[in-house]
């Protein structure tokens, strides 16, 4: 466990209730299982708030324990203080004599976390400052969520930058070569450079529709319908799209659906799985290969296995296969385009269903995907 | 009419540069990332090498320029690397304040400009291998 030692400043002009606080507060040690840490405080003192001025600008502290009544002022001057002058993390107990609601809905206003009631006892500290201990860890791990938020947003962007761009300055430098003349007066001899050209505004083109269907997914405020659907009637469509370049590598694709086979799902999510699952399938399989699709319900569960003859996967290459615009480069896929964003798609959609999705692969004899969702 | 030696991931920049430098008749050997172009730039000896900054990793273009650098017969190869800004490893190039520590003699962006390109070629190609960038700081990372 980490230890860690918190600056708190006691601030009171009874000089028996901040070597009561001090006494109660300095040996004592707080466990936080959940965050890992056993907490102790470093205490100081202050008799008025001249003192606590100075003290603020010589140390950060983490905690405060201000009484409302002080000799030069009131503990919801020293609040504003803070507010104005302080910029690290901080939270303030008030201790006074009266608990009336006007002066506690203010000292909350002014930021004020929470309120003792004099008398109190040590019982009475020591649960403030635990509750006030917790919240402040609490922050502490939003903070750190928030800046891993806008990191993982600022990776994604750059990445989809790159993503975008490089298909650009390859049809700009295409161009330039047309401008330039530089195969000669025929547009026959620029047949290669058009051809390509029209090859990356696809890929593009891909890679926005499967940006869309990932931010689909991902907002959960778009209408999620759910219907009964018919998943032979899926795969027939998701064949037309990709019989063509199945035919042309000579694939046979195979399916196994009872065609009887009703689930209640959101059509789109289900067309996006079926469709990224085959056209992976077809994508990285070999010349002449096959693929296998079957679907089968066993209680509330839908089970898709799919299995290729194609160019498998390498062990250490399986853990980034759902990671966004991870694309496994060797020289076999090379050639093969894609967006990067196809098994995350399915990812997440499996994640939607509360499923699992699995994969067996063995480099140059194909690749099995064992998918399961939760129909209810 | 040289030997150019050109190294990137991606076929639409090796394609474009080869068609650029072809018309001017200068022989291409193309490589799709710096182990490769090793490998061809010590069977093809090169007299330029253009690369891409980013290949199969963020940083296989800086490895493949040392390795030049480092191989008696390769070390005097005017290169030329090519950048994109904005790229992932956050990096901008800058002639005057990186050549200093990447052993390379001219950056340039893309997209491929014909005459940009055809005109550093020339220049590249008639530098005094005195003048050859081949000391940069070693495992700047």
């Amino acid at each position: 466990m980490r230890e860690r030692v918190f600056n708190l400043l006691v601030i009171d002009d009874e000089n028996g209730i901040r070597a009561g606080i001090t006494r109660v507060l300095e040996n004592h040690r707080i466990k936080f299982i959940d965050f890992d840490t056993i907490l102790s405080f470093k205490i100081y003192s202050a008799a008025s708030l001249g003192d606590s001025e100075k003290i603020i600008l010589q140390e950060n502290f983490s905690f405060y324990i201000i009484d409302y009544l002080l000799p030069d002022g009131n503990g919801i001057q020293f609040l504003n203080l803070l507010n104005e002058r302080v910029n690290n993390t901080y939270l303030a107990i008030m201790i006074s004599a009266h608990g009336e609601l006007p002066l506690v809905v203010n000292a909350a206003k002014c930021g004020a976390f929470d309120f003792i009631v004099k008398p109190f006892g040590p019982n009475e500290i020591r649960s403030a400052v635990y509750k006030a201990a917790e919240y402040f860890l609490l922050l502490e791990r939003n903070k750190e969520f928030e800046a891993d938020k806008k990191r993982i947003r600022y990776e994604f962007i750059s990445i989809l930058a790159h993503e975008l761009k490089s298909p650009i300055n390859a049809i700009e430098s295409y161009l330039n070569i047309m401008e330039g003349h530089l195969q000669g007066e025929l547009i026959n001899n620029y047949q290669r450079p058009i051809v390509r050209s029209k090859t990356r505004i696809q890929e593009m083109r891909k890679l926005i529709n499967d940006l869309l269907d990932l931010t689909k997914i991902e907002s959960n405020c778009r209408e999620r319908n759910i219907e009964e659907i018919n998943l032979c009637e899926v795969m027939h469509n998701c064949l037309e799209s990709y019989q063509p370049l199945a035919k042309q590598k000579n694939i046979r694709i195979n399916y196994q659906i009872d065609e009887k086979l009703l689930i209640n799902a959101n059509r789109s999510e289900i067309e996006m799985l079926v469709n990224n699952l085959i056209s992976n399938a077809v994508k990285y399989n070999k010349d002449n290969g096959t693929v296998d699709f079957t679907a089968s319900i066993q209680g509330k569960k839908l089970n898709i296995i799919i299995v290729d003859s194609g160019i498998g996967i390498a062990k250490d290459e399986k853990n980034k296969l759902f990671l966004e615009f991870s694309r496994i480069k060797n020289e076999n896929t090379k050639n093969i385009s894609g967006s990067g964003l196809g098994l995350s798609i399915v990812k997440k959609i499996v994640d939607q269903y509360h499923g699992s999705i699995e994969v067996e692969s063995e480099v140059d004899r194909g690749t099995k995907f064992f998918i399961s969702l939760t129909i209810v | 009419m040289a030997k150019i030696l050109c190294i990137d991931d991606e076929l639409d920049v090796l394609e474009s540069c080869s068609t650029i430098l072809k018309s001017k008749g200068h022989i291409i050997k193309c490589a799709g990332n710096g182990t490769d172009g090793y490998k061809e730039a010590l069977n093809f000896k090169p007299d330029l090498i253009i690369l891409d900054v980013m290949m199969d990793s963020h940083t296989d273009g800086f490895h493949a320029a040392y390795q030049f650098r480092n191989n008696e017969k390769l070390k005097n190869i005017p290169i030329l690397m090519l950048t994109s800004i904005n790229q992932i490893s956050k990096l901008k190039f800058n002639k005057e304040k990186d050549g200093q520590f990447l052993p390379v003699d001219e950056f340039m962006e893309k997209p491929i400009v014909p005459q940009k390109l055809l005109a550093e070629v020339d220049r590249l190609l008639g530098l005094k291998e005195e003048n050859i960038n081949r000391e940069g700081v070693k495992n700047v990372y």
